[in-house]
């Protein structure tokens, strides 16, 4: 009896731990996309970038960020989207991943929003733009959907391969 | 739990960092020492000095004990095992000869490998085999005798047997002797200042000994050390003053002996001045520490033992069949071999010790030492004979008898008896009060090791603690000692810092750097704003001038205009009032210019600091090269042994500092220098002897500052290298054509050595040649942004210089923009700038050239030879830049970049690339510019091969398109 009361109580508490998820949203070609916040270190402004050569085109460059020299991705030409010149809106969103400190380059930071897991659905089968390795899943909101990425894969996957290659 | 567990991880790697730094600093002692011990054992010394054979020991033992701690069980074993064989040596049970040094060796390798796998990881070490070399050596002391015999002339089996006496097993010299626990406060303060004094004057003597030693300051150290003795036996700080008596008495007997000190006995001084400051200081800090004592009581005893007995060879031999000893007789210190008499006769006994010179060269002499043996028996209890009464029968020549006799007779009554035929003179001696009571400490005080047939002994409780910190700073200060320096009196503290907390540091002390640059360009920037001064006024001049104007206008009255005046003076009005407010801003911007000169001030003292703060965290860095340079002495050693040589390493410049992590790159590289210089460079004995040469060869190990950097030389005398040699080796092996090899200059020729898959040995030896050429020492110099450069004269020697930026962290480079990026070169590579306008430019095979001073320089273009994917967005080089850094490379290329300006010299932060991205070719690395952007270094030898292997592309797609 209190067996059962106790794991009862215990799958509440992970439901509760598990089942929730906090994003920043960022928009990137007319699509809101999410990462998880724990990835994220920090957001700053477009400033100048030093580019380096014998890199892949959505490579940046390199930037400063209090006295870290931190490479910049571009997610626009990563996703084979249309490069866009910098608006007042675009943003460098600083991630941690795997170790390494680098920045992306989003259109626009939204909010940080805090999600069920139950609102997130896998992703349809038909995503060709992206690779569906790189999604988590779709995360319906009321009047929107939001594309949960997975960061770490999409920044890694294509320089492990570069690095292999 | 978990969270305690976490704790205690932590805390054990904290611990255990502790524990590989102490076992590192015990190892590099141990193998100085080992290095010691070697060339003693070579030179013939059977007997090693008790001190040092101690000194051995107790590192072991301390390492033993950390290892236990730890649970390191192997290193636990060896230490064990090393100690046990070191404990049999020091009491001479063992004699230390080559094969027991060769073990040692051995085993201090293996301990060194083991500590090493503690952080590196690794297979286990295996000392199985050692394991039983030892066990062979220990087995060899367990039987003496049996060894003995085959060594009848070793100084240890005539070693004086004073220890026999039964007191001598007595471990601790200072057992029994106990400090006073009540010491009033008030008296104990007026011994730390006269101790002080005292030791400081010491110290001061000794210092000055070195230069003018005179029986005077003999005398006087005498004075101070019975001063000191005096002092702290009336304060009843007992052990203190048994150390210090020790010290008087040594001191008393070399006066007496009318000599000076000698270094030894300076050295010994040092360490006695050391132990008792060490001991006041404790005292003072309320825990005093006497661990030291022990160990300088028996070292103290040893030098009086060893000066009582100079020379062993020339005056203990005579105990036994020394043939020499009869043709002359041999020169009896008397009082000196008295006086250690004295120190063996019992606690509290009347005493009389005597010395009985005996007729040289008479026949049974033996017979007739027995007989004064058996004369003295019935005077009272023998406590000392000397040569032993055992041996008596088997000597055929004995100069003197020394004997020590627990009589209540006096020195004339036992005098008297032994006057008997063959005894040329007798001297005896009765122990006075005062004597009694030295001697009483003394019969303590003595070593059990000086005899080899003393009982075996477990571990002296001094060494026992191995983590006694009076014991760690004897063995650390007493390097410093032998450079007689500063005699430790300066205890300096110092704190273990993770390097990585250091590189952060470092890090932010460098972006201090940038960011007062930054604010150093605004405050210019804004200062040439406002720095205008004539404007300024300029702009208040029109004021002045339509406030006239309007003045005027107010006071025209005219009547058929009135309106349009009224109108007019209306906007005049309001005009005024707008100047009045550009006048108001015009004289506030005469006030901010005071403001920014308030701001170029703190700027600059911001500047100061930042510069400073960056050069003391640089500082932190930096580690003197001796350590690194010591360690050669091992290998050096190693090779001639292998290899027959007689080799002699100099160092010079060991103090020279350097940054903590080039230290550890270096080692590699240096130990393949030294090799080679052992191995290729130095002759056989006979062939220098041959060549003219002393048979000794000399490597030189040499460290110094030349302008920014520091030069690391590894010189030697040998054969120097033979330009024809390798010319033909190199033709041998393919890197050069035989058409060039002629054309090529001896100084061009040597170069070749650094060749990749080059080996100028006739033969791979073992000791060189081990796959890791020249090339490679020399990328790894070059890693460190440093250069190396080879001298090398036929017959004479060759000279190989390191050059190294003084740290790591800091590039010297030339920065220039090209297509608006600014790009660093270091500029240790950076050969000259020219201006191309002045040269021939010739294409070769449409490839850009220039003829500068008769050499051709390929040119390239950054922009062609890196693949951007991105324009710049400053547009791309303009392909006529007439300004090109030519820089140099491996194999003594050169490579001419075009640039589009230059900017200027700068000392620039290094950042890697890979930190947070990855490596990139032909980049070294990104720093921050003043402005906060960043650049990219670029590295000359990367830009050099892609290069070759970008042209060799071209002319190969070229060849492609030709034949479709």
């Amino acid at each position: 009896m209190s067996t059962a009361t106790l794991s009862a109580a215990n799958d509440a508490r992970q439901g509760e731990a598990a089942g929730s998820l906090q994003l920043v949203s960022f928009r990137l070609a007319q699509e809101e996309y999410g990462i998880e916040i724990t990835k994220v270190q920090e957001i700053i402004l477009m400033g100048e970038i030093t580019r380096i050569p014998q890199t892949p085109p959505y490579i940046k460059g390199l930037i400063n960020l209090r006295s870290a020299v931190i490479p910049i991705f571009d997610l626009r030409l990563r996703f084979n989207l249309p490069e866009e010149p910098a608006t007042d809106e675009t943003r460098i969103m600083v991630v941690n991943v795997g170790g390494k400190t680098l920045g992306i380059i989003v259109d626009a930071v939204n909010e940080v929003l805090r999600i069920t897991k139950n609102n997130i659905c896998p992703p349809p089968l038909t995503v060709e733009a992206l690779g569906q390795e790189y999604l988590t899943g779709l995360v319906r909101l009321e009047n929107k959907l939001l594309i949960l990425l997975n960061i770490d894969k999409i920044l890694s996957a294509p320089e492990a391969a570069i690095a292999a290659g | 739990m978990t969270a305690q567990n976490t704790n205690e991880r932590l805390d054990l790697d904290d611990i255990l960092a502790d524990f590989l730094d102490e076992a590192s600093q015990i190892l590099d002692r141990f193998n100085e020492n080992m290095l010691k011990l070697d060339s003693l054992v070579r030179a013939g010394v059977r007997e090693i000095e008790l001190d040092f054979l101690n000194e051995m020991f107790r590192g072991m033992h301390s390492l033993k004990g950390l290892s236990a701690m730890f649970g390191f069980d192997d290193i636990n074993l060896l230490t064990h095992k090393l100690e046990n064989i070191l404990d049999a040596a020091r009491q001479r049970k063992l004699i230390v000869d080559q094969p027991v040094v060769e073990v040692l060796f051995a085993g201090a390798d293996r301990l060194l490998a083991m500590v090493k796998r503690l952080t590196q990881g690794g297979a286990e070490i295996d000392f199985t085999e050692l394991q039983s070399q030892m066990q062979a050596i220990l087995t060899r002391t367990a039987s003496p005798a049996a060894t003995l015999p085959e060594v009848p002339m070793t100084v240890e089996t005539v070693l004086p047997p004073i220890a026999v006496s039964p007191k001598a097993a007595v471990v601790d010299p200072l057992a029994g002797v106990v400090d006073d626990p009540n010491v009033p406060a008030k008296y104990l303060t007026m011994f730390f200042d006269e101790a002080q004094g005292t030791l400081d004057t010491i110290t001061e003597i000794l210092l000055n000994s070195e230069q003018s030693n005179t029986l005077e300051s003999t005398a006087t150290l005498l004075l101070h050390a019975h001063r000191l003795k005096g002092s702290a036996a009336s304060l009843g700080l007992n052990r203190v003053a048994k150390v210090a008596h020790r010290a008087e008495d040594l001191l008393e007997r070399l006066k007496s002996a009318g000599r000076t000190i000698v270094s030894g006995h300076t050295e010994l001084m040092y360490q006695f001045t050391d132990v008792v400051r060490e001991y006041v200081d404790g005292l003072k800090a309320g825990h005093a520490t006497t661990d030291g004592f022990g160990s300088m009581v028996i070292a103290l005893n040893a030098a009086i033992e060893q000066f009582t007995n100079p020379q062993p060879k020339a005056a203990t031999p005579t105990l036994i069949n020394d043939p020499a000893a009869k043709a002359s007789p041999v020169e009896i210190d008397c009082a000196a071999l008295l006086a250690t008499t004295m120190s063996l006769a019992p606690v509290g006994m009347p005493c009389v010790v005597g010395i009985a010179t005996m007729q040289p060269g008479l026949p049974l002499v033996g017979l007739k030492a027995r007989l004064l043996y058996d004369k003295l028996t019935l005077l009272g209890s023998v406590f000392h004979f000397e040569p032993p009464v055992e041996q008596l029968d088997d000597l055929d020549n004995i100069p003197f008898i020394l004997f020590g006799c627990m009589t209540d007779k006096s020195a004339e009554q036992v005098a008297g008896p032994l006057t008997i035929t063959g005894v040329v003179s007798i001297q005896t001696e009765a122990v006075a009060a005062w004597e009694r009571a030295a001697a009483a400490e003394t019969v303590a005080e003595q070593p059990p090791v000086v005899s080899p047939l003393a009982t075996p002994t477990p571990l002296a409780p001094t060494v026992e603690n191995p983590t006694a910190p009076a014991e760690r700073q004897t063995a650390k200060e007493a390097p410093a000692a032998d450079k007689q320096t500063e005699p430790a009196a300066k205890v300096t503290e110092t704190l273990r810092v993770d390097v990585e907390r250091l590189d952060q540091l470092m890090n932010l002390a460098g972006q201090l750097v940038i960011n007062g640059a930054c604010l150093n360009r605004v405050e210019h920037g804004l200062r040439t704003l406002v720095s205008n001064n004539a404007s300024g006024r300029a702009a208040l001049a029109p004021c002045d001038r339509m406030r006239r104007f309007f003045d005027n206008l107010q006071t025209l009255d005219d009547a058929s205009a009135r309106e349009q005046f009224e109108q007019l003076r209306g906007e005049a009005r309001h005009l005024q009032n707008e100047l009045e407010r550009v006048e108001n801003m015009v004289k506030q911007l005469i006030k901010v210019r005071g403001t920014v000169n308030d701001l170029s001030e703190a700027v600059h003292q911001l500047e100061r600091v930042s510069d400073g703060l960056q050069k003391s965290v640089m500082n932190m860095r930096m580690v003197p090269v001796g350590p690194l340079f010591n360690r050669f002495r091992r290998v050096v050693r190693d090779i001639t042994r292998m290899t027959s040589k007689d080799i002699q390493l100099t160092i010079h410049g060991e103090s020279t500092e350097l940054d903590k992590r080039m230290i550890d790159e270096l080692s590699d590289p240096l130990i393949h220098m030294v090799r080679n210089s052992a191995d290729h460079g130095i002759e056989s004995p006979e062939a220098r002897l041959a060549a003219g040469k002393p048979a000794q060869g000399t490597i030189t190990l040499d460290a110094f500052h030349r302008g920014n950097s520091i030069v690391i030389q590894v010189k030697d005398d040998g054969k120097g290298l033979d330009p024809q040699k390798i010319k033909n080796k190199a033709i041998e092996k393919g890197i050069i054509a035989p058409s060039d090899a002629e054309r090529m200059t001896p100084h061009q020729a040597m170069q070749l050595i650094w060749a990749p898959g080059f080996s100028t040995a006739e033969k791979v030896t073992e000791i060189s040649g081990r796959g890791m050429g020249m090339d490679i020492v020399r990328s790894k110099i070059e890693q460190l942004n440093g250069t190396v450069e080879l001298q090398s004269e036929l017959g004479v020697g060759t000279t190989i210089s390191i050059k190294l930026p003084l740290t790591l962290a800091i590039l010297p480079s030339l920065l220039a923009e090209v297509s608006g990026e600014v790009f660093a070169l270091p500029i240790e590579s950076v050969v000259e700038i020219v201006d191309l306008r002045q040269y021939n430019q010739p294409t070769v095979q449409g490839l850009r050239t220039a003829c500068v001073r008769g050499r051709v320089i390929s040119i390239v273009n950054l922009d062609e030879l890196f693949q951007w994917s991105r324009e710049s967005s400053y547009g791309r080089t303009t392909h006529d830049s007439t300004t090109v850094v030519i820089v140099s490379a491996d194999h003594n290329q050169v490579l001419g970049i075009a640039v589009d300006h230059l900017i200027g010299e700068s000392d620039i932060v290094i950042k890697s690339l890979d930190e947070n991205f990855r490596n990139v070719e032909g980049i070294a690395g990104a720093s921050i510019l003043g402005d906060g952007r960043v650049s990219l270094i670029l590295d000359p030898n990367a830009l050099a091969s892609m290069a070759t292997h970008s042209n060799h592309l071209r002319r190969q797609s070229g060849a492609k398109a030709c034949l479709t």
